[in-house]
């Protein structure tokens, strides 16, 4: 795509440095056991450090790459985020994290239902589609891993 | 005669019935996210009860060399891989798929699969002994060596910076240490979160950074009005077969390593279908003319991978049957089946049971043999379902498979937060250029490295992991692949260097 978000790499190695310093302090918090080499931190430990030393040179240079970028080139495009696009990824990482969270108290069948219409109808499909798919699919996976492969799926306080 | 008297009670109308409907069976596990061979053959142990011993364990081979094959269906149509073995080239499966190859990508792989899993049967019937000496001689200084070739092998086979291909696999290892230490049951990186003191499976792990990583793309570009279509393309059966056995036949010499390595890695104890199939991709990437296609839909490495992995299950049952040492985590579960009924076994086992272990071997390579016709119904069939379906249908069911089947592994949501997670963490590295194959690589190996360099150094210090010429042969091994386009770019530039004056005079 011409005209994806360009600081992105720059804003995910920056990430990738900042989980890694917040890994190490973890790191360190772990029983040697009185072993410092081959011990139960010794790995973590040079893992973490490494991925430091290596996150950082890439913050460097992804660093120096946004910067010429925006120096360069004053197309707004390039540094415009696509907020429809991460609003309907939000929207459905939201739905399954509620799903997840819902499904023990309200049970797998309308639970599961509810999330298929949802996604199918982001998917440009009539209510009646959607409706049709949500059913479907919600009843053949009952089928499939209840019924056939005795997957234990939540039944909540309906039963279903 | 022993040996018509075993044919005729394995074509037994009884045999064969059993055989198909765990074929079936195993079929229907590989196309399923998150189901996985070692928890199906877990399954048919209860039947095990009521079955006579090569009926037993005729019903475990067929599932598992089946299911094995069947996971590269939904890697290829939804970028899931059914099961880990397909993980290593599931993204040049769904590449081919996009170029509207798909089903030609299966019927690769189901010709790579069932000749690659004979090549093991054959091994497994003429060099078991031998085989099974060079596996017990690996100490844990060899296996520490061979996973570092995996993990250095993984980074050399992808495209993309150097330094992210190394955060990916370093990332990876750091994933893998969550939990309880494998040597000392310390507990690590888990946060005081109950959920991670048994540390991450890599299901979940997976299914999120394929599948779930999929349809986050997919509803992204969706909302900014951008519709991922996959091109379906009507293919007749000889076409497929033609297609897939010339393919084969191109790149025999992969076809020929592939399978090799992968029965050498299934005598492993440990090592099973998923690491064969990784490395043998990434060996056979190393030394390709055409690295470029690699990760975008390459056929080499296909072959490549998907007749190592079932070359591996065969290669599994070597230390299996002369040592009663697992291969992989199936032939754990055949070698229970086996105390089960009544049967040791040990070196003595093919004299003792000689019946036995030579129905076994025809039994393999009916399993084998069936991939095809199977096989290639079920590309047609699923093909159609799968590329034809819109995508308000197939979306909400992808990410349906990939939260059941991240739930299926342990029946905790847990795995389904963790599958999210990764969904979003691997959308991430695939759209700024981090490889994600090495990360997953490094997870799967992560806590292997570990325990073996923990052995290592407390058998010797540093000096156990140099004192053994197999390590030392591994190491060189390492150097060489890491070194090898350039000592090849040397050679042939020295060359050019030689001929060019001739040439010279020549054009004078």
């Amino acid at each position: 795509m011409r005209d994806e978000f360009k600081a992105g790499s720059f804003f995910l190695s920056l990430s990738f440095l900042i989980i890694f310093i917040f890994l190490l302090r973890e790191s360190l918090k772990i029983n040697t056991l009185g072993i410092e080499w081959g011990g139960p931190r010794f790995f973590p430990l040079i893992l973490t450090l490494l991925l430091i030393s290596l996150s950082s040179v890439l913050v460097v240079i992804e660093g120096i790459k946004f910067f010429k970028l925006i120096t360069s080139n004053r197309d707004y495009r390039n540094f415009s985020i696509k907020w429809e696009g991460i609003i309907s990824v939000i929207l459905v990482l939201l739905a399954s994290i509620i799903y997840v969270l819902v499904i023990k108290v309200i049970g797998y069948f309308i639970t599961t239902f509810i999330l298929s219409f949802i996604v199918s109808l982001m998917f440009k499909a009539r209510v009646i589609d959607a409706l049709l798919v949500a059913t479907i699919i919600t009843l053949s996976t009952l089928f499939l891993f209840k019924v056939l492969l005795s997957v234990p799926l939540p039944e909540g306080v309906f039963g279903w | 005669m022993v040996g018509i008297d075993i044919i005729y009670e394995v074509l037994s109308p009884k045999m064969i019935t059993v055989m198909i409907i765990t074929s079936l069976y195993g079929l229907f596990i590989g196309t399923m996210p998150g189901l996985t061979a070692t928890m199906a053959a877990a399954l048919l142990v209860p039947f095990a009860f009521w079955l006579d011993p090569l009926t037993a364990l005729a019903m475990i081979i067929v599932m598992d060399v089946l299911a094995i094959w069947a996971g590269d269906v939904p890697a290829t149509f939804v970028r899931i891989p059914g099961t880990p073995a397909s993980a290593a080239y599931t993204d040049d499966m769904y590449e081919l798929t996009k170029g509207g190859k798909g089903q030609i990508a299966l019927s690769i792989s189901l010709l790579a699969s069932t000749f690659g899993g004979l090549i093991g049967v054959l091994i497994l019937i003429f060099f078991s002994p031998q085989l099974a000496r060079f596996a017990v001689n690996f100490s844990s200084s060899e296996f520490f060596w061979l996973v570092i070739f995996g993990l250095v092998s993984s980074i050399l086979a992808v495209r993309g910076p150097p330094i992210k291909r190394v955060v990916s696999v370093l990332l990876g290892l750091l994933i893998a240490l969550v939990g309880f230490d494998p040597v000392f049951y310390s507990s690590r990186l888990t946060f005081n979160i109950p959920e991670l003191e048994g540390g991450l499976s890599y299901i979940p792990i997976l299914i999120g950074v394929f599948g779930m990583s999929e349809v986050i793309r997919r509803v992204y570009y969706k909302a900014r009005g951008i519709t991922i279509t996959l091109p379906y393309t009507e293919f007749k059966t000889l076409e497929l077969t033609v297609t897939g056995l010339s393919t084969l036949r191109k790149y025999f010499t992969r076809f020929i390593t592939g399978s090799l390595i992968g029965t050498i890695i299934g005598a492993l104890p440990g090592a099973g279908a998923d690491i064969a199939a990784w490395l043998s991709y990434n060996i056979s990437y190393r030394f390709s003319k055409n690295k470029d296609v690699y990760g975008k839909g390459s056929e080499e490495g296909l072959v490549a991978a998907s007749s190592a992995n079932n070359a591996s299950l065969a290669g599994a049952w070597i230390p299996s049957l002369v040592f009663g040492i697992p291969g992989d985590s199936v032939t754990a579960i055949v070698l229970g089946v086996m105390m089960m009924k009544g049967i040791i076994p040990g070196p003595k086992i093919f004299i003792e049971q000689g019946r036995l272990v030579t129905g076994l071997f025809i039994v393999f390579m009916i399993a084998n043999l069936l991939i095809i016709p199977l096989g290639i119904l079920t590309i047609k069939a699923l093909g159609r379902l799968f590329l034809k379906t819109p995508d308000y249908i197939l979306v909400p069911s992808i990410l349906l498979f990939c939260i059941v089947g991240s739930y299926a592994v342990d029946f905790t949501f847990f795995n389904v937060v963790v599958m999210i997670l990764f969904g979003i963490i691997g959308f991430f590295m695939q759209r700024y250029g981090f490889p994600t194959p090495p990360m997953i690589l490094g997870i799967i190996l992560g806590k292997i490295l570990e325990t073996y360099f923990v052995m290592t150094y407390m058998k010797g210090g540093v000096i156990a992991f140099f004192n053994r010429p197999l390590s030392l042969i591994l190491i060189a091994l390492i150097i060489f692949i890491i070194l090898a386009p350039k000592l090849s770019k040397i050679i042939i530039s020295k060359r050019y260097e030689y001929k060019s004056p001739v040439t010279d005079t020549s054009n004078k």
